[in-house]
């Protein structure tokens, strides 16, 4: 090999070590933030469905006994995992979904925002799969079917926070 | 490419400029979104909102003149052979930078154009403008302030470009909610640009560097 092509190898491969230890280290600064706010969000998604403003009964204990369990869950979407909390009220109805995160198609991921008129279906059960956005309305609307069965199939006690839940 | 991008960039960028008129030259003349034309995929899906604009346009700007200042003062150690790989490996990881720094500090509006700031990698406006003036200037003294000119004024260009339209489409989807849909944004862009051509066509220095 010509020097030239070494210092290629050498250049490039330098610069790749570099831009992993950029990365690894802004990725340590940021990393409790990004988890703070994430968490920050869950817990206001949790207040919403739990119609309470700012006194926060974080813990599902509290909520459980107002009759309502919320269980966090995942389906798999068109970009990637959806993560969503489904809200039950007493007698098993779905009482409000809430999406937390995804990897969806901006745009075609509006009816997953919060207030969008295709979740609110959920809770008259009046969902369809959406024109233009089918793999994603189809896997919310699976995905919260299982959450349903699961929910179902657990009877008594109360699931833990789901704060607490996430992974 | 890059021997046609060398012998292109000799001659529409002269060696000796001021940073001020490389700034203006990048920002207005060569704006890239209304004159060349580049990175009008974020342009479009963004500029439904002011603030969804601001947040890509500040994302796109901090790529964009962090790999530009990284690229110019690496231009004299980085063969032309492994050029191309190495701007792509400098973007990437500015744009990963700014996705995390967004999700430390702007956690909402990141949830809104998540997928726009992860594909700042593949504007090819900032991956042509940072070939550009790195070939341009090799490694010619004072390189590096005019690469911090000609990016931070492509930046403001860009922003300027993204701020009209979520302005413009914001405004009109008061009345007419067509105008932050997609079909919308198709029909903004092309009435502005329209106008901006009109306009342009009537001033001298456009009609030599137009469509560059």
């Amino acid at each position: 090999m010509n020097r030239q092509a070494l210092q290629g190898v050498f250049v490039t491969a330098a610069l790749m070590a570099a831009a992993g230890a950029t990365l690894a280290g802004v990725q340590r600064l940021t990393d409790e933030r990004v988890r703070a706010n994430a968490l920050a969000s869950e817990r206001q998604v949790v207040r919403e469905l739990a119609g309470v403003a700012a006194t926060v009964p974080d813990d599902s204990l509290a909520l459980c006994e107002r009759g309502l369990v919320l269980r966090r869950d995942t389906t798999r979407g068109y970009g990637g995992e959806v993560d969503y909390i489904v809200a039950f009220a007493a007698d098993g109805r779905i009482a409000g979904v809430r999406v937390l995160q995804h990897a969806e198609t901006p745009g075609f991921a509006d009816i997953l925002l919060p207030g969008s008129n295709w979740l609110a279906g959920f809770e008259t059960g009046e969902v369809h799969a959406v024109t233009g956005a089918t793999i994603t309305s189809r896997a919310v609307i699976d995905g919260v079917g299982g959450t349903m069965r699961r929910h179902e199939a657990a009877t008594g006690a109360c699931p833990p926070a789901p704060s607490d839940a996430a992974p | 490419m890059s021997a046609g991008a060398e012998r292109r960039g000799a001659v529409t960028v002269p060696a000796r400029e001021t940073a001020l008129r490389a700034f203006a030259r990048a920002a207005i003349e060569r704006n890239p979104a209304a004159v060349q034309l580049l990175g009008l995929c974020p342009l479009l899906a963004v500029s439904n909102t002011v603030a969804n604009a601001a947040g890509l346009a500040a994302a796109s700007a901090g790529v964009l003149i962090g790999s530009s200042l990284l690229a110019a003062a690496l231009s004299r150690v980085i063969p032309a052979e492994v050029r191309l790989p190495c701007y792509v490996l400098l973007i990437a990881t500015f744009t990963t930078v700014a996705m995390l720094l967004m999700q430390a500090y702007a956690f909402e509006l990141y949830q809104r154009i998540a997928l726009f700031v992860q594909i700042i990698v593949t504007n090819c406006m900032i991956l042509a403008h940072i070939e550009r003036s790195a070939t341009a200037g090799g490694a010619a003294a004072g390189s590096i302030v005019r690469a911090l000119a000609s990016s931070s004024g492509a930046a403001a260009g860009f922003a300027l470009a993204l701020l009209t339209m979520g302005a413009v489409r914001e405004f009109l989807a008061l009345g007419f909610p067509l105008a932050a849909m997609a079909p919308g944004a198709f029909l903004v862009a092309g009435v502005l640009l329209a106008m901006t051509r009109l306009v342009a066509g009537r001033i001298a220095p456009f009609r030599r560097s137009s469509t560059r």
